[in-house]
């Protein structure tokens, strides 16, 4: 061994703790699965905090869950108490499976940067309810009931049909080819559908709704109030229109716009509560628009615009 | 006695077709149904039990009681055979576990590292606090202003805009949650509060 050999360690652990404490994060991650045997009647019920949380199909008898809970700190020892922090639930009480996350109060303040995900795999007729209070939620392929509650959320739903029930504060839905009774009640959130059938109940406080609708889009009932509505639809002149509008500029498809009595010229603002219907024979859909202090568009889909 | 040797065959079986028949009241059966149910629920609950750690000392005295058991010579053969029968049961209970479904809990940790992200700091939540109080300020005594269908809503919409505010907050600091996600949603509310005390201004000045 050189002189030089004890200055080199020294070095090289000073170096060491440096890199340690600037740039490199210790990571945590502790992973819970659960499964349980599905039978018809059986409700998935997910609370979230903080989490993300991906829900998907399969044709198996099983509802599968992993909730994986991440910690992040400078130092290990540090990650490792404070992934303990995060409490959880996985457990089936009577017809249905409870899964839970949440940081008890007794506990002292977490140092490190906590995430939650949870992953789970169930048969598609099995209904769901899923609350989240901020982060994220994608669901597909589901066909029997769901239940959506999230406030700070951004939540992704694919190709699901049967009952529909969405509450969102503050956050961000993006539906794509949903069918069957869709309703949603939204408040300072943005909503995007693609492809939606059936029938499509909305009231919105604050956002912005698009709507691009399938051809058999039998009912959309909305009521906005303060919010930027446009709908694409294939045929506008096909559709029957029942309209209530205050403080709103309306825009109307070259198609329709000829046709309806209107009192306030189209593109300008309607003071005054205004009604209006369009009912044209053997029509197949109706849109019924109650509208306040918004700005709301209709117009001739040419083609989907999917994300 | 053989039944294939009763020469009377016949009575026998007339016998015993006579014999009556005695079926269980559908209370026990629920009463089974029940305790499965328990059964399992205790079951999905033990891994969720706090774990205690023994004191070492217990140990210690279990250990001075154990006294090594000495070797046994072991044919070859059999041991051969042991090894064998082990695989065997370890392959079963492999398959097992591939084709019958079960149900359980399991926990696993994993340990990695990466390098930080750089860290964004969420301007103080409250450095413009001051300038929300003082514009509400312009109202103080103003009776009729403050009866207004205007003021009223506006106020409605702060409140549920700071109360949003509160519970954003509140999560970001359990989960020490800064990432870009947060930090948009924050911008998003801020601006919107700060458009009402925007109406707020212009109203009073009105």
């Amino acid at each position: 061994m050189t002189q030089r050999t004890p200055f080199i360690i020294v070095i090289f652990l000073l170096g060491k703790s440096l890199f340690a404490q600037t740039g490199v994060m210790q990571v945590v991650s502790k992973k819970i699965e659960s499964s349980f045997h599905y039978q018809p009647g059986y409700e998935v019920n997910i609370e979230g905090h903080n989490a993300e949380i991906l829900i998907e199909t399969w044709d198996k008898d099983q509802i599968v869950t992993k909730i994986e809970f991440i910690a992040k700190h400078p130092d290990v020892k540090t990650a490792k108490v404070d992934v303990e922090k995060i409490n959880h639930l996985a457990s089936r009480i009577k017809n249905k499976i409870y899964l839970r996350n949440y940081i008890p109060e007794k506990y002292d303040k977490p140092q490190a940067i906590l995430k939650v995900r949870y992953q789970i795999k169930l048969p598609k007729e099995c209904p769901v309810y899923v609350k989240n209070h901020y982060g994220k939620i994608e669901l597909s392929n589901l066909s029997n009931r769901l239940r959506v509650n999230t406030a700070f959320t951004s939540v992704n739903l694919d190709q699901i049909s049967g009952l529909i029930d969405i509450n969102t504060r503050f956050g961000e839905l993006l539906g794509v080819d949903l069918s069957g009774k869709t309703a949603i009640d939204s408040r300072r959130s943005d909503i995007n559908l693609v492809n939606v059938q059936g029938e499509l109940n909305i009231a919105a406080h604050y956002g912005t709704i698009n709507i691009e609708a399938h051809p058999l889009l039998r009912l959309l009932k909305l009521e906005a109030d303060m919010a930027d509505v446009n709908i694409y639809t294939p045929k506008p002149q096909l559709v029957a229109y029942q309209f209530v509008a205050t403080g709103t500029k309306v825009q109307l498809p070259p198609e329709v716009e000829g046709k309806i009595q209107t009192s306030s010229p189209n593109h300008e603002l309607i003071q005054e509560p205004h009604q209006w219907n369009y009912l044209p024979q053997g029509y197949k859909s109706l849109f019924d628009i109650s509208i306040n202090f918004s700005d709301l568009k209709i117009a001739t889909l040419k083609k989907l615009i999917r994300p | 006695m053989d039944y294939r040797t009763e020469k009377n065959k016949a009575v026998l079986e007339e016998s015993l077709k006579r014999l009556p028949n005695y079926f269980p009241a559908p209370s026990n059966w629920e009463i089974i149904e029940q305790a499965l149910e328990q059964d399992q629920l205790i079951q999905e609950r033990i891994p969720s039990l706090p774990r205690y750690e023994a004191p070492t000392i217990i140990w210690e005295a279990i250990e001075s009681t154990i006294h090594p058991p000495k070797r046994l010579w072991i044919r070859r053969s059999w041991k051969y055979a042991a090894a064998a029968s082990i695989v065997l049961l370890m392959s079963i209970w492999g398959l097992s576990a591939l084709l019958i479904p079960r149900t359980g809990v399991h926990v696993s940790y994993a340990y990695g590292q990466e390098l930080q992200s750089s860290s964004v700091q969420i301007a103080n939540w409250s450095d413009d606090e001051a300038a929300f109080s003082e514009v509400l300020a312009l109202y103080e005594g103003n009776e009729l202003l403050k009866q207004s269908t205007a003021y009223q809503d506006a106020i409605t919409e702060l409140e549920e805009l700071n109360a949003a505010r509160e519970e954003l907050k509140l999560i970001s600091q359990q989960y020490n949650n800064t990432d870009a996600g947060m930090i948009r949603r924050l911008k998003s509310i801020e601006n919107q509060r700060t458009e009402v005390v925007r109406s707020l201004v212009a109203y009073a000045s009105f």
